[in-house]
Formats: C-alpha cells, sequence, structure tokens
C-alpha cells in the first residue's frame, strides 16, 4: 500500500519546507523510513535551502517507537541524501515535540515518563538517535540539528489550531525562521488601536 | 488634498490624552526594540482629529477596532470630522474584531485605499447578511486577505467573501469553521464554477480549518488552475483523518511558483476514500 507523503516533483524551485508529521498511532521505525525516503526522492528536483520536520508525539508512542531497530537499513534513505542534496541543503532541523500522555486510543500513559527530564532522556535515546542515523550523511555535515520541547497539554490536537501547550523545557535554541514559520509575526502590526486607545485615556 | 490642516485650526494635544509607548516585540536578534511605529494611545473621540498636528499620518494606515464602542466613535467621527475622513482614506490596513457585518456598509466609500483587511475572533455572527457581501465590492484595492476565529453560517459565505476581492494575492483562513450546516452540502456549493478569474494568489495560509472546509477551499481555489499558480508561499496545516490528495492539488497547480512551503501529514497509509466528506462532527477540536 502506499505511505501518505507529498509529491514536491513539480515545485522544482522550493527552497524552504517544512513538515509537521503526526498521527502518533502509525509511527514505528520503518514506516518513518520509507516516508523519509520517498519525501527525500521527490525533493531531488527542487531547490531547497532549509528543510524541517516537525514531528509530534505523546510520550507513550516514544515508548513504542523505542530504539531504532539494528535491523533496519537505512542505506536507501542515506541514498537519497546524495551529493547535490547535501550541497543545497544548509540546514536540516527537526523538531521533536512531546506530549505526555496517551494517544486517544491508548488506554493509559507511561507514568515512567512523566517527568520532564526523563522525557527528554527517553527521546535522546529512541527518536533523536534514530533520526541521526537516518540522517547521518546531513549529520555528518553538520547540518543536522533536532531540537526537543516537552510540552505539559494533553493531545496534540492542540498544536493544529495554533493554541499553545505550555512548553516545560526547549532544547536547544529556536530561531526567528521557526518562530515565523511557526504563525509569530517577525513586524508586529502599525495600528492605532482604538479599543485600547479609548480603555488607555478613560482609565 | 493636502496632508496638513491649516495651523490655527490644530489644538495642542494634551499629555494626559496622548502617550506614545514602545512597542515591543522580539526581533530577529532575539532582543526587543522599538517598532517603527510606535503604538499611539489616546481617546478616540477627543483625539482623532489630532493626528494632524503629531504628523503621524502613517499612524492611519493601519485601524483596529475591537468592540462595538470603537466601531460607533470611528463612525461618529468619520461622519463629524473631514480631517478624519481625509486620513481614513489614506487607510491601508483594517483588522476589524466587531461589527464587521456593517463595516463595509459603514466604511466602504471611506476607505478607497484599503489593501489588508482582518475579519477576526467573531466579529460576525451567522448568517451574514447579503448586503455585507455586495458592500464588500467597495473594497476593490485589498490584496490580502485574513479571517481568524470565525464562525459562518455554510462555506458559500466563505465563498462569497474571498470572492469579493478580484486582486487578492494573500489569503489566510485561520480557525474558520461552518457549524450550522451539515458538512457534506460543502461538496454542492463547491460544485459552482469559481469566480475567482482575474484572482491570482501568491500567498495562501489554511490553518486550524474544519477538514471540510479545508478541502472544499482548496477544490474550489484549484478549480481554476490561475487562482493558484502563482503561489509561491503555501502554509496548510490540518490534514487529520485524511490523505494527500488536497494537498497533492496544491503542490502541482502551484508547480515552479512555490518556494515556501509548510505543511502536515499524517504518517501512515494513504487513505483511497479521499472523495468522502466528513460529517458535521468534525468540528471537533480532534479533527482540526
Amino acid at each position: 500500500m502506499p505511505i501518505d507523503h507529498f509529491d514536491f516533483r513539480p515545485n522544482t524551485k522550493l527552497r524552504t519546507l517544512r513538515l509537521i508529521c503526526h498521527d502518533p498511532l502509525m509511527m514505528h521505525w520503518p514506516l518513518l523510513l520509507r516516508t523519509l525516503e520517498d519525501q527525500l526522492q521527490s525533493l531531488q528536483s527542487a531547490h531547497l535551502q532549509r528543510v524541517s520536520f516537525d514531528f509530534q508525539m505523546n510520550v507513550d508512542t516514544l515508548v513504542r517507537l523505542g530504539p531504532f531497530p539494528d535491523s533496519l537499513d537505512p542505506s536507501s534513505v542515506h541514498k537519497a541524501q546524495n551529493g547535490e542534496m547535501l550541497l543545497r541543503v544548509s540546514e536540516l532541523g527537526i523538531h521533536l515535540s512531546i506530549v505526555p500522555g496517551s494517544p486517544p486510543v491508548c488506554e493509559r500513559s507511561s507514568p515512567l515518563h512523566e517527568d520532564p527530564s526523563s522525557t527528554r532522556e527517553l527521546v535522546e535515546k529512541t527518536a533523536a538517535a534514530g533520526l541521526r542515523t537516518i540522517f547521518a550523511p546531513f549529520d555528518a555535515r553538520g547540518a543536522l540539528r533536532i531540537t526537543t520541547e516537552v510540552y505539559e497539554g494533553e493531545t496534540t490536537s492542540k498544536f493544529y489550531s495554533g493554541a499553545s501547550s505550555t512548553p516545560l523545557s526547549v532544547e536547544d535554541n529556536v530561531s526567528l525562521a521557526d518562530a515565523s514559520s511557526a504563525g509569530v509575526p517577525e513586524e508586529p502590526p502599525s495600528h492605532v488601536l482604538i479599543g485600547q486607545l479609548a480603555r488607555t485615556v478613560e482609565a | 488634498m493636502g496632508l496638513l490642516a491649516p495651523a490655527e485650526s490644530l489644538r495642542p494635544v494634551p499629555p494626559d490624552q496622548v502617550a506614545v509607548q514602545p512597542y515591543p516585540y522580539r526581533g530577529r536578534g532575539g532582543g526587543h526594540r522599538l517598532h517603527r511605529m510606535a503604538k499611539l494611545a489616546m481617546h478616540v473621540r477627543t483625539c482623532l482629529p489630532l493626528l494632524v498636528p503629531l504628523q503621524h499620518d502613517e499612524l492611519y494606515q493601519g485601524i483596529t477596532i475591537t468592540s462595538r464602542i470603537d466601531f460607533d466613535r470611528l463612525s461618529a467621527s468619520a461622519r463629524e470630522s473631514t480631517r478624519v475622513r481625509e486620513r481614513l482614506a489614506l487607510t491601508r490596513h483594517l483588522d476589524i474584531r466587531s461589527s464587521a457585518h456593517t463595516m463595509p456598509l459603514v466604511f466602504g466609500r471611506l476607505l478607497p485605499r484599503l489593501e489588508t483587511l482582518v475579519l477576526g475572533e467573531g466579529c460576525m455572527s451567522p448568517p451574514i447578511h447579503r448586503s455585507f457581501f455586495l458592500a464588500l465590492s467597495q473594497f476593490p484595492n485589498i490584496t490580502s486577505l485574513t479571517m481568524f476565529g470565525l464562525e459562518l453560517f455554510n462555506f458559500t459565505e466563505l465563498r462569497n467573501i474571498i470572492s469579493r476581492f478580484p486582486l487578492l494575492t494573500k489569503l489566510s483562513i485561520i480557525d474558520v469553521s461552518c457549524k450550522h450546516v451539515p458538512a457534506d452540502r460543502i461538496a454542492a456549493s463547491i460544485a459552482r464554477p469559481s469566480p475567482l478569474r482575474s484572482m491570482r494568489l501568491r500567498e495562501l495560509v489554511i490553518r486550524g480549518a474544519w477538514v471540510a472546509i479545508l478541502h472544499g477551499i482548496i477544490d474550489w481555489l484549484t478549480a481554476s488552475t490561475l487562482t493558484c499558480e502563482l503561489i509561491s508561499r503555501l502554509t496548510v496545516y490540518g490534514s487529520v483523518g485524511e490523505g494527500t490528495r488536497h494537498f497533492q492539488q496544491l503542490l502541482r497547480v502551484t508547480g515552479r511558483s512555490l518556494i515556501d512551503c509548510q505543511l502536515d501529514f499524517k504518517l501512515g497509509v494513504s487513505q483511497r476514500d479521499d472523495h468522502a466528506m466528513p460529517s458535521a462532527q468534525e468540528g471537533s477540536s480532534i479533527c482540526r
């Protein structure tokens, strides 16, 4: 069956790409590997300079994901990261957003990982390490940057509407470009704030 | 039309009524800095005419109306003062959070240079009277339209708003819902021919919309390839529960124009039943 991914072959002038990957129920290494490979293959003809993958998952998903299996061969996805792509892409960012608890259909959360520090450790041992394996060519070139954000929200649905959960901690600095891409305006509006004007003076 | 009024007609601005405050924000360097357009605080009814001596004409280029009281004050000031009307004629950006349904009727002819319109945070209650859509045609120069936090009656209302702006180049639809009509009716309204013959979008943002609206708006916009073929910036979030067919449609139409792209996707196996319209229950948060 085909893997759910995008075909960017028509978009040959694409320079900046950010993909947000969710649905933790389906997240496992073989699927992730194949999806990323398909995605990279479809980007071969693009003029990419910056790529960002955001993975949003629950702690239980992280537990189920586990470490990258030795039996899985990442050579095909390494091949997709060919020399031309490595030269063009100056930064490959991976952002891991972790929400404590379970995906909607899971029965319970993992109490062992409710502490943010242990969650971060778990992320490093599983998702982050596995993604470093997948993107080893980028990592070797120094273009790979992995950041982790541990939320105290309840469900991943908060990510989509823009209503943010409260991040407990952020590892590594998130650049303004990331903030901008997340909906944070770079320039404040130059408005006559009428409502505020009236309130200010009347007060 | 002169920008400055005769000096003898200018009254001094009482210090307690005018306060220029820095507008802090986190800039590229991570620090705070003053924005070139400082936030101006003053009593609207008293001080709108006094913007002239301040020589801050630029401030009138952007207006935010956050309440019915503000709306009434501004409309009253516009009626009473020629100077206010002159300044309004310079306005390029209008952000309205209240009483938007009467906005084009009241301000339509007063804002001939309006380029950016933001309809936000429940500024209208559905259903919207048809006079609103008709009066929107008085803003022919609008190139940027943002709708966020809106509840519309049906997809037709959404389509009717967008299609009033033939010069639109930037369209943002954020957290827009149509709760009063079953989602499957959207399919019927999409089937109508696209009226956007002159519209050439350069930027499209859709976030937090119902899946049905998300798919409906993409189908409608891409019905005419001309509408989307120049899009260089594309942001679409909200593929939960569906496949990537609609996203693919956009990527195909935008083609070589696309430079900056942000999408979310479901990690899994493609669903073949893309044509099935979701139910109205998709207004719940999990489906956004």
